[in-house]
C-alpha cells in the first residue's frame, strides 16, 4: 500500500505538473461538449418537428435521450478515448525506461506489480477527471428531460469508464514494452483499434471445424470486441459477459505489464 | 552456418504459421496447404535439431528460464482469463436496465413459453448482416424455455439448406413442432409468439372463403384477387379453403368463414345457412363492397350494424395515385382497445372504395359491437352513386354523412354453451365488419399498415384460441424542454468555458515552473 | 557482508563477467578498478539485485541476492552509473518518494531528508526542481537517494563521472566519511580516486578478477598507474602476442 501510493503521488503529481493532463483535460472537454451540444440541438430540433423516427410515413421507433443523444455521444467519446487514453498511459513506463530510472525501480525492495497498480490508479485518476464532465452532461439532460432512461443512460456512463481503465491498462502494458514514447502510443492505438474492430471481422466468419470440431469463430471474434460489449452496456442489455470482458483485459494487461517490467532485468 | 538453419528454422515457422491459417480459413486442404504445411514442417525441425544443443543450453541458462517463465506466465494468465471469460459466457445472464424492459419478452410470452407442451425447433434464416434486433429476440426465447431449440442460419453462406426450406425472404424464420411447421418473415415478439403457439397446438385451422356471388378469390393473383393474403394467413398457419354453401350448410371444421365482397345476392338459405352457423357461436368476416347489395345487410341489422349504401369520399386524406376525386380514404384514427387495432397506433390504413357502417343501437342481440377504424373529419358519405360512376362528379350535399365514418367493426357475443349440440363451434360468436374488400386485395394489401390490419382482423375472428395478443415492450419516448438561453448557457458552458478554465490553469502552472 | 563465488553473466553469447569470486567484510571501503567495458558495472547490478547472474553465487549479510532478494534490496543504497532523477520533482519529493520506495515511513523519510540533505550538502538546493540542477548538484542527489534509508551497503558506480576537479573533492571527502558506519563498493576508471578514497582495489580486466589486494600491497612501494598498467598492459601484450 505504502509504495503503491507512492507511486500513485508521484505519478499523478507528475500529469498535473507537466501539460499532459491539462492538454488531455481541456481537448477532451472542448471535443466532449461540442459532441454533446451538437447531439442536444440536433435532437431538439427534430423532437420539435417529429416525434419518431418515420419509415414510409410510419413511426419506426420513438425518439429518446438515451438512444438519440447519450449513446452516440458515449460511442462517439469511445472513439476519441483510443487516442486519447495513449497519450495519457505512453509515459508511464518508457520515460522510465529513457531516463534509466527504471535502475532505481527495479533495485528498490518493491514488487513490480506494486509499481504497476500505482502507475495504473495515477493513470485512472487521471482519467476520471477527464471523465466527469461528461458527467456534467448527463446530469443536465436528467434533470432538463421528461421521463429519461435513467438506468440506460447511467449504464453507459459506467461503460464509457471501463472502456476508458481497460485502454488505459492496454496503454500501460504498451508503454513497458519500448522506452520510445512515440511507439508506446501507436502500439496501445493499434492494440485499442484491433480490440474495437474486431467484431466487424466476425460477421464475414461464420462456424469453422477445426479437428472436426465446431468452433463459432464468429461469435469467438464478437466476444472478442470491446465496441460489441460496449455497444450492448450502452443500450442497456448488460450480460454477465460485459462488465467480465472489461475486467479480464484490465487484469491481462497490467499482469502482462509486470511481467514485462520485470523483464527490464534479463536484457 | 549455424546462423543459417536459425533463419531457416524461422522462416519455416511462418510458413507454418501461414498455412495453418489457410487451413483454419479453407477448411479444405488443397496443394497451397499442403505445401506449406510440409516445408514449413520440415524447416522447422531442420531449425530444431542443428541448434538443439544450442536451445537446451539456453534454457539451462538463469535468463532462458527466467524469459521461458515468463512466456509460461503469459501463457497460464491467457488461459485463466479465456477460461474466466468461458465460464461467464456460459452463464448467460443478462440485466435489461432500460426503463422500458427493452430487452424483456413480454409477460404473455413468457406465459406461452412456459406452457409449451413440447420441444420447438426454431430456424432463423437470417444474412450475417443485420437483424440484430431478430437475432436478440431469438436469445431471449432460447434462454427463457429450455424447450426453444434455436437455429440460426445465414442463408449467404448456406444456400443449399435455405433452398431446401424454400427460403425466399431474409429474415425467414420457421417454428418446427413433431412435424408441423409455420413461418414468418417478420422477426417481431407478437408475430414468434403467436407462431410459437400456433405451431404447437395440434389443430388445424380452416378459414372458408364463400364462392358463388362473385366474391374477391383467393387464389387469383391479380390485382383484384386475394392471393397475397392468402399467402399471408398460410404462413400463420391456416389453411384457406372455397365454399360453396350447399344443403349441408358450414363445413364442421371451419374456424371461420369469409364473404369477401360479394357482387350478386346471396339467395334466402344461403343467409339462413351462415345465421345458423354463427349462432352456434361461429365466426365470420363480411367484407361488404359500396354500392353492391349482398341480401346480407338484414340479416346484419338483426345483429345491430347496418352497411350504409354510399361510399365514402375524403378529398384531403387519400391514397394519392390510386383513386381520383378521394375514393381511396386514409384513416389513421383506430380503436386504441381492441385488441385487433391496438398494434395500429400512430399508423395509417388505406380503404379505396368503402362503404360506411353504422352501428344501431338498441339491437335485439345482447353482444357489443366495437367500431374499430373511423375515416378522417375531413370525409363524407356519397350516395349518388350514379352521378358518381357516370360523370365521375363528386359533391358534398348538405344531407350527406359527415365524417369521421365508421369503416370497420367488431362484434363480440357470449353464448351459452351448449354443447350437446350438432355442430357446436365456440362459446363466443364473432363477427368483423367492414365496408370493402379492396383494402386487402393484391393491389392494395401492401399499402400502409392494410396488411396488418387486415391480419390481426383474421386472426381476431378466427377463435379465441388461436390468438395471444402480445404487445412487445417498446421504446417509450423522452423528450428535453429548454428554451433557446437555456440552450445557449449550456453552449457556452460546456464547449467554451470549462475547457478554457482549465487550459488557464495549465498555462499559469507552466509559466510558473518555467 | 559480501561473499561472491564463482558469478559469471553471460549476455546472451558476449561475456560480460566471469568466474569472480571475493569476500568484503563490514565496514571495508573496496574500489572497483578497470577500464571501460570490463565488467565493474554488471558485478555491481549483480550485486544490487538488478539482474540475475547466469551462474554463480553472490550472498549479501548471508542473504543470496536471488532467493532473497528483497532482504538484500533493503540493506543497499545503490546509485547507479546514471543517477536515476525525476527531472520533474523538487529534490525534497524526490527524496521524500525514494525514501517510501524504500520502505521508510512518512515520519522515518522527513529525517532522512534533513540528515542526507546535510551530509550531502543539499539544503540550498532542497526545493528546487532536479532537472534545474547543475551536474554536481544532480550527482549528490543521487548519492543522498542511496544514503537516505541509511543503508549497511552502499554501491556507487562511478561517483565522480562527469565532475569537475572541485566537485570531485567534495563527492571523495563525502565518501570518505560515510566509512566505518558504512560497506561501500566504488567503481572507477580513474585511478588515483582509488588511492585516495578506498583501502582495498579489486582490479576486473576482461571480466574477470586481475587482481585483488589492500592498496598498500597492490602497489608494493610504485605508483598507482604503473602497477595497473603492468597488471593490464601485461594481458595485452599477450594477448597481442596471441594474435
Amino acid at each position: 500500500m505504502r509504495v503503491i501510493g507512492a507511486i500513485f503521488w508521484k505519478e499523478l503529481k507528475g500529469y498535473f505538473l507537466s501539460p499532459v493532463a491539462y492538454v488531455v483535460l481541456t481537448g477532451f472537454t472542448a471535443i466532449s461538449g461540442w459532441l454533446f451540444y451538437q447531439l442536444l440541438n440536433y435532437f431538439l430540433r427534430i423532437t420539435n418537428i417529429v416525434s419518431g423516427y418515420m419509415v414510409k410515413g410510419q413511426i419506426m421507433r420513438e425518439w429518446t435521450i438515451a438512444d438519440d443523444i447519450m449513446g452516440p455521444l458515449y460511442k462517439n467519446l469511445s472513439l476519441f478515448l483510443i487516442i486519447l487514453v495513449p497519450g495519457v498511459t505512453m509515459r508511464l513506463f518508457s520515460e522510465e525506461k529513457k531516463l534509466k530510472t527504471e535502475e532505481l525501480l527495479l533495485t528498490a525492495p518493491i514488487r513490480m506489480g506494486q509499481v504497476v497498480l500505482g502507475k495504473y490508479l495515477a493513470s485512472v485518476v487521471l482519467l476520471f477527471l477527464m471523465l466527469i464532465p461528461v458527467g456534467v452532461y448527463m446530469s443536465l439532460i436528467l434533470y432538463y428531460g421528461s421521463e429519461p432512461d435513467l438506468g440506460t443512460v447511467l449504464s453507459g456512463y459506467l461503460g464509457l469508464f471501463l472502456v476508458a481503465f481497460s485502454l488505459a491498462a492496454i496503454g500501460i502494458f504498451a508503454s513497458s514494452l519500448t522506452e520510445n514514447q512515440i511507439i508506446a502510443f501507436f502500439v496501445c492505438a493499434v492494440i485499442g483499434l484491433l480490440f474495437f474492430s474486431v467484431g466487424l471481422a466476425a460477421r464475414s466468419v461464420g462456424v469453422v471445424s477445426i479437428f472436426s470440431r465446431q468452433l463459432d469463430l464468429g461469435e469467438l471474434l464478437r466476444q472478442l470486441s470491446l465496441f460489441e460489449h460496449y455497444s450492448h452496456i450502452v443500450a442497456g442489455r448488460i450480460q454477465l459477459t460485459d462488465p467480465v470482458f472489461f475486467l479480464l483485459i484490465i487484469i491481462f494487461f497490467l499482469f502482462a505489464s509486470r511481467i514485462n517490467a520485470e523483464s527490464a532485468r534479463w536484457s | 552456418m549455424k546462423k543459417f538453419t536459425q533463419i531457416l528454422g524461422l522462416i519455416g515457422l511462418v510458413v507454418l504459421g501461414i498455412g495453418f491459417l489457410a487451413l483454419l480459413i479453407g477448411q479444405k486442404t488443397n496443394l497451397f496447404i499442403n505445401a506449406h504445411l510440409v516445408v514449413g514442417g520440415g524447416l522447422v525441425l531442420i531449425g530444431l535439431l542443428s541448434n538443439l544443443a544450442g536451445f537446451l543450453d539456453y534454457f539451462r541458462k538463469r535468463a532462458g528460464r527466467a524469459y521461458s517463465g515468463a512466456i509460461l506466465q503469459m501463457m497460464i494468465l491467457a488461459v485463466i482469463v479465456f477460461l474466466i471469460g468461458l465460464i461467464s459466457y456460459q452463464r448467460d445472464l443478462m440485466m435489461d436496465v432500460t426503463r422500458d424492459r427493452l430487452f424483456a419478452l413480454s409477460e404473455p410470452t413468457k406465459k406461452i413459453l412456459k406452457n409449451l407442451p413440447g420441444e420447438v425447433k426454431i430456424t432463423a434464416y437470417f444474412p450475417s448482416e443485420g437483424f440484430d434486433q431478430g437475432r436478440q429476440l431469438l436469445k431471449l426465447y432460447q434462454g427463457e424455455s429450455k424447450k426453444v431449440k434455436l437455429e440460426i442460419i445465414d442463408p449467404d453462406r448456406h444456400p443449399e439448406l435455405a433452398e431446401a426450406k424454400g427460403i425466399n425472404t431474409y429474415g425467414t424464420i420457421v417454428f418446427d413442432y413433431q412435424g408441423q411447421q409455420t413461418r414468418i418473415t417478420e422477426p417481431q415478439e407478437d408475430r414468434i409468439t403467436n407462431s410459437l403457439l400456433r405451431v404447437s397446438r395440434k389443430t388445424s385451422w380452416v378459414i372458408y372463403f364463400i364462392t358463388g356471388h362473385g366474391e374477391a378469390d383467393p387464389e387469383t393473383e391479380d390485382k383484384g384477387g386475394l392471393s397475397m393474403f392468402k399467402k399471408f394467413l398460410e404462413d400463420e398457419n391456416f389453411q384457406v379453403k372455397k365454399l360453396q354453401i350447399t344443403s349441408q350448410g358450414i363445413p364442421p371444421e371451419a374456424c371461420l368463414i369469409v364473404i369477401a365482397g360479394p357482387r350478386m345476392p346471396y339467395q334466402p338459405g344461403e343467409v339462413e345457412a351462415i345465421d345458423h352457423y354463427l349462432g352456434k357461436g361461429g365466426d365470420a368476416v363480411f367484407l361488404l363492397d359500396p354500392g353492391v347489395f349482398s341480401n346480407l345487410e338484414n340479416m346484419l341489422i338483426g345483429y345491430g350494424i347496418e352497411p350504409l349504401p354510399g361510399i365514402v369520399i375524403d378529398q384531403v386524406q387519400y391514397l394519392v395515385g390510386m383513386d381520383a376525386m378521394g375514393l381511396a380514404p386514409v384513416a389513421n384514427n383506430f380503436d386504441q382497445q381492441s385488441e385487433i387495432t391496438k398494434t395500429l397506433k400512430g399508423k395509417l390504413a388505406a380503404f379505396p372504395r368503402v362503404r360506411p357502417l353504422k352501428i344501431m343501437g338498441g339491437a335485439e342481440r345482447p353482444g357489443k359491437w366495437t367500431p374499430l377504424v373511423y375515416s378522417s373529419a375531413t370525409s363524407y358519405e356519397e350516395t349518388d352513386l350514379e352521378t358518381l360512376f357516370k360523370y365521375g362528379r363528386a359533391r358534398q350535399d348538405p344531407a350527406d354523412h359527415k365524417g369521421p365514418l365508421l369503416l370497420a367493426a367488431s362484434y363480440q357475443e357470449r353464448i351459452q354453451p351448449q354443447a350437446w349440440e350438432e355442430n357446436f363451434k365456440g362459446a363466443q360468436i364473432r363477427i368483423a365488419v367492414v365496408g370493402s374488400t379492396f383494402f386487402m386485395r393484391n393491389l392494395a394489401l401492401d399499402v400502409y399498415s392494410n396488411y396488418l390490419l387486415a391480419i390481426n382482423l383474421f386472426n381476431w375472428a378466427a377463435g379465441e384460441q388461436s390468438q395471444a395478443f402480445i404487445v412487445p415492450h417498446t421504446r417509450k419516448p423522452s423528450r428535453i424542454f429548454i428554451t433557446a438561453g437555456q440552450t445557449r448557457i449550456i453552449f457556452y458552458s460546456s464547449v467554451l468555458i470549462i475547457p478554457e478554465i482549465l487550459c488557464v490553469i495549465g498555462l499559469a502552472l507552466w509559466w510558473r515552473r518555467k | 557482508m559480501i561473499e561472491v563465488e564463482h558469478l559469471t553473466k553471460y549476455y546472451g553469447e558476449v561475456r560480460g563477467i566471469e568466474d569472480i569470486s571475493f569476500k568484503i567484510g563490514k565496514g571495508e571501503i573496496v574500489g572497483f578498478l578497470g577500464p571501460n567495458g570490463s565488467g565493474k558495472t554488471t558485478t555491481m547490478r549483480i550485486l544490487v539485485c538488478y539482474m540475475p547472474a547466469t551462474s554463480g553465487k553472490a550472498r549479501i549479510a548471508g542473504f543470496d541476492v536471488e532467493s532473497r532478494s528483497m532482504e538484500v534490496r533493503k540493506k543497499i543504497g545503490y546509485l547507479p552509473e546514471h543517477p536515476p532523477l525525476y527531472n520533474e520533482m523538487t529534490v525534497r519529493s524526490y527524496l521524500g518518494f525514494v525514501g517510501r520506495l524504500r520502505g521508510l515511513d512518512r515520519k522515518q523519510a522527513r529525517e532522512g531528508i534533513e540528515r542526507v540533505a546535510h551530509t550531502c550538502s543539499l539544503d540550498e538546493v532542497i526545493d528546487r526542481m532536479i532537472g534545474h540542477l547543475s551536474k554536481g548538484f544532480r550527482q549528490r542527489v543521487g548519492l543522498a537517494q542511496a544514503l537516505i534509508h541509511n543503508p549497511e551497503l552502499l554501491v556507487l558506480d562511478e561517483p565522480t563521472i562527469g565532475l569537475d576537479p572541485k566537485q570531485n573533492a567534495e563527492i571523495r571527502s563525502l565518501i570518505k566519511s560515510l566509512a566505518g558506519s558504512h560497506t561501500i563498493i566504488l567503481s572507477t576508471h580513474i585511478l588515483p580516486e582509488v588511492a585516495l578514497t578506498c583501502e582495498r582495489v579489486i582490479v576486473i580486466h576482461q571480466g574477470r578478477i586481475a587482481a585483488d589486494a589492500r592498496l598498500e600491497e597492490f602497489t608494493r612501494g610504485q605508483d598507482l598507474e604503473q602497477a595497473f598498467l603492468k597488471l593490464i598492459g601485461a594481458e595485452e601484450l599477450e594477448k597481442k602476442r596471441c594474435e
